[in-house]
C-alpha cells in the first residue's frame, strides 16, 4: 500500500521536476535568442520594408542595412506623407527632409548631446523584471517565425510580443502590450532581403531635387559633457525595480544657451530619459503627452529659491513616470 | 455648456468618442473654461472611486485617514458635522466597524469637496504666489491639472517635441533596429487623441488578432498576462 503511494509520488516527482526543467530550458532558449536578435540587427544586412503602427498612425518604411568595414550603415526611407531619408553612418545621422517637416521645424529644439553607444540591452538580467517564454511559431513577410513573450513582473513596465527568424534571429514582428492587453505598437516587416542579395548602393540617399532638400546632421556634439551620476546636479529618489542609470549628460539646445542636464534609465528592455533645464519663462509647469506607447511628463522642480523644469519621456506606463518625476532631487 | 457638449465629454472619458466627437470636444475646450472645469472633475471623481486619488493628492488622502483613525483610535464619538452619515453619531466600538464608517465618511467627504470644487485653496495661493507664469487652465484647485498637448502652447509643444525626439535618438542610437524606426517615424501628427492627462488610450481602436492561431490563443494571452 505505502510502497504503492511511494511509486505513484515518485512518478508524479518526476514528472514536476521534469518540466521544470523543460521549462528553465525553454526560458535560456528564449533569452539566448534574444542575444542573438540583438547581434542579427548589428551583423546582418538586411534590406526590407516594414510598417509600424504607434499612437494611432501607421507609417510604411523601407530599412536598409549592412555593416561595411565595422561600421554601421543604415537607411530609412519613409514611404508615405511627405518623403524623408535617414541616413546613418556610425555614429553621424542625416536627416533629409523636405521644408515643413516636422524634424526641420523642431531642429532648434532637439538637445545634442554626446551619444555614445552607452549601453548594450542586457536580457541576462531581465529575469528580475520580466518573464521571457517561447510561445510557439507565427509567419511573418513570408518567414517562419520563433515567438516569444517578454512579460513584465510588476506595473512599471510594458510587456512585449516578438516574433524572430527562424534562420537568422531577425526581429520581423515585435509588439508592445499594455497591461490592460491592449497594443500600443507594432512593428512588422511585410518584405524582406537577408543576405549578400542587399546591394551597397541601396544604402545611398536617393536624389532629391536640389532646392526642395533640407539636409538636417544629428551627430555627437563635442561640447556635450558626458558625466557621471557623481557630478550631475539631479538625481532619481526613486526609479522602479531594475531599473539602472545608462547614460547622464549635459546637453544643449541649439535655441538656447542653457544646458540640460540629461539622465537616461533602462532595465534591459524599456528605457526612460529625464531631461532638466532652468524654468524657461513661458511655459505650462505641468503637461503630459503621448506618441504611441511613449509618454512625456513635464513638471517643475523646485529646489530652494531657484525653478527647473523637468521632462520625462519613456516607454513606460504614465503612473510610473509621475512617482519618478516627482523623486528628482537636486544633489 | 449645453447637454450634447455634457454627453459627449462623457463619451470622451469612456474612450467611446469617434475622432470627430473627440476633436469638437477638445477645440471646444480651448475657449470653455467651464468645459475644462467639467472635465477635471470627473477625472478626479472617477480617480476618488478607483482609489488612484493618492497619485494626484497624496496629502488628502492621509489627512483624511489621519483624522479618522485619530478619532478610532481615542474612541470618540464621530461627529457627523456634514450630516451625510446617518448614525455616524453613534459611539463606535469595533475597529472593524469603524474602519466601515470611516470609508464611508471619507469618500463622502471627498465626494462633497469635488462637488463643490475649490479645494486646497492655500496650496493654490502658494503656486500663484511663486511668480512664474503658469499657463494650465485655471481650474481653481491646486491639483496640478496636466495641460493637454492639443491645447498646449506652440513653444510647450516645441519643447516637448524636442525631448521625444532627444529620446528616441538616443534610445535609438543605443538599441539597433526598430527602436530606431519610432526615431526615424516620428512625426507630431501621431498625437492621438490619447494625449490626454489621463494618459488613458482612449482611442486605441481594436484590433483583430490574426496572426493567433486558435489552439495557442490561451496560451498567448496567459503569457503576455
Amino acid at each position: 500500500m505505502s510502497l504503492r503511494y511511494y511509486c505513484i509520488f515518485s512518478l508524479w516527482l518526476a514528472l514536476v521536476s521534469t518540466s521544470l526543467v523543460t521549462n528553465q530550458v525553454w526560458a535560456n532558449e528564449a533569452e539566448k535568442l534574444l542575444m542573438r536578435m540583438d547581434k542579427a540587427f548589428v551583423e546582418l544586412s538586411y534590406d526590407g520594408v516594414f510598417t509600424y503602427f504607434s499612437g494611432g498612425d501607421l507609417t510604411s518604411l523601407r530599412v536598409v542595412h549592412k555593416q561595411i568595414d565595422g561600421v554601421q550603415r543604415e537607411r530609412l526611407v519613409h514611404l508615405n506623407g511627405a518623403p524623408r531619408e535617414i541616413i546613418r553612418h556610425g555614429g553621424s545621422v542625416d536627416c533629409i527632409v523636405m521644408p515643413g517637416d516636422d524634424l526641420v521645424a523642431l531642429e532648434q529644439s532637439i538637445p545634442a548631446g554626446p551619444f555614445t553607444r552607452a549601453f548594450v540591452r542586457q536580457f541576462d538580467r531581465l529575469s528580475d523584471t520580466y518573464s521571457v517564454e517561447q510561445f510557439g511559431e507565427g509567419r511573418v513577410a513570408n518567414r517562419m517565425a520563433t515567438r516569444i513573450a517578454v512579460s513584465p513582473l510588476d506595473k512599471h513596465r510594458y510587456g512585449y510580443r516578438l516574433w524572430l527568424d527562424q534562420n537568422t534571429a531577425l526581429l520581423l514582428r515585435s509588439e508592445l502590450i499594455d497591461h490592460a492587453g491592449n497594443r500600443l505598437e507594432i512593428f512588422q516587416f511585410t518584405q524582406l532581403i537577408i543576405g549578400d542579395a542587399v546591394r551597397d548602393e541601396d544604402l545611398e540617399a536617393s536624389q532629391h531635387s536640389g532646392s526642395m532638400v533640407n539636409h538636417l546632421r544629428l551627430e555627437p556634439v563635442p561640447n556635450g559633457l558626458p558625466v557621471k551620476q557623481a557630478v550631475m546636479d539631479w538625481s532619481l529618489g526613486w526609479v522602479p525595480p531594475g531599473f539602472e542609470m545608462a547614460t547622464a549628460d549635459i546637453r544643449r539646445k541649439p535655441s538656447s544657451v542653457e544646458n540640460v542636464s540629461s539622465l537616461m534609465y533602462s532595465d534591459g528592455l524599456a528605457t526612460f530619459s529625464v531631461f532638466i533645464e532652468p524654468m524657461p519663462k513661458h511655459g505650462a509647469a505641468s503637461m503630459v503627452s503621448m506618441n504611441g506607447a511613449t509618454v512625456a511628463i513635464t513638471r517643475r522642480v523646485d529646489s530652494g529659491q531657484v525653478f527647473h523644469l523637468a521632462t520625462l519621456v519613456g516607454e513606460i506606463p504614465e503612473a510610473t513616470g509621475q512617482v519618478i518625476i516627482r523623486s528628482i532631487r537636486r544633489n | 455648456m449645453s447637454e450634447q457638449l455634457k454627453e459627449s465629454l462623457s463619451a470622451v472619458m469612456d474612450g467611446e468618442a469617434d475622432a470627430f466627437e473627440l476633436r469638437r470636444v477638445l477645440d471646444e475646450a480651448k475657449a470653455d473654461e467651464d468645459l475644462r472645469e467639467r472635465w477635471h472633475r470627473m477625472h478626479l471623481l472617477r480617480d476618488i472611486m478607483r482609489g488612484d486619488i493618492d497619485n494626484y493628492a497624496p496629502q488628502l488622502r492621509q489627512t483624511m485617514w489621519d483624522g479618522l483613525n485619530k478619532h478610532e483610535e481615542d474612541e470618540e464619538v464621530v461627529e457627523d458635522p456634514l450630516h451625510v452619515v446617518p448614525g455616524s453619531s453613534v459611539k463606535v466600538s469595533s475597529p472593524w466597524l469603524g474602519r466601515i464608517t470611516g470609508t464611508a465618511v471619507a469618500a463622502t467627504v471627498a465626494l462633497l469637496i469635488v462637488v463643490n470644487g475649490g479645494f486646497f485653496e492655500s496650496d493654490l495661493q502658494g503656486e500663484q504666489n511663486s511668480g512664474f507664469a503658469n499657463t494650465q487652465p485655471a481650474t481653481g484647485t491646486a491639483i496640478p491639472v496636466p495641460t493637454m498637448y492639443s491645447t498646449a502652447t506652440a513653444a510647450d509643444r516645441q519643447r516637448m517635441n524636442g525631448f521625444f525626439v532627444s529620446h528616441y535618438q538616443s534610445r535609438g542610437m543605443n538599441m539597433p533596429g526598430v527602436e530606431f524606426a519610432k526615431f526615424a517615424s516620428f512625426s507630431t501628427a501621431s498625437f492621438s487623441g490619447a494625449s490626454f492627462s489621463t494618459g488613458e488610450q482612449t482611442q486605441m481602436p481594436p484590433l483583430a488578432d490574426s496572426d493567433v492561431q486558435p489552439d495557442t490563443q490561451n496560451e498567448e494571452t496567459s503569457a503576455i498576462e
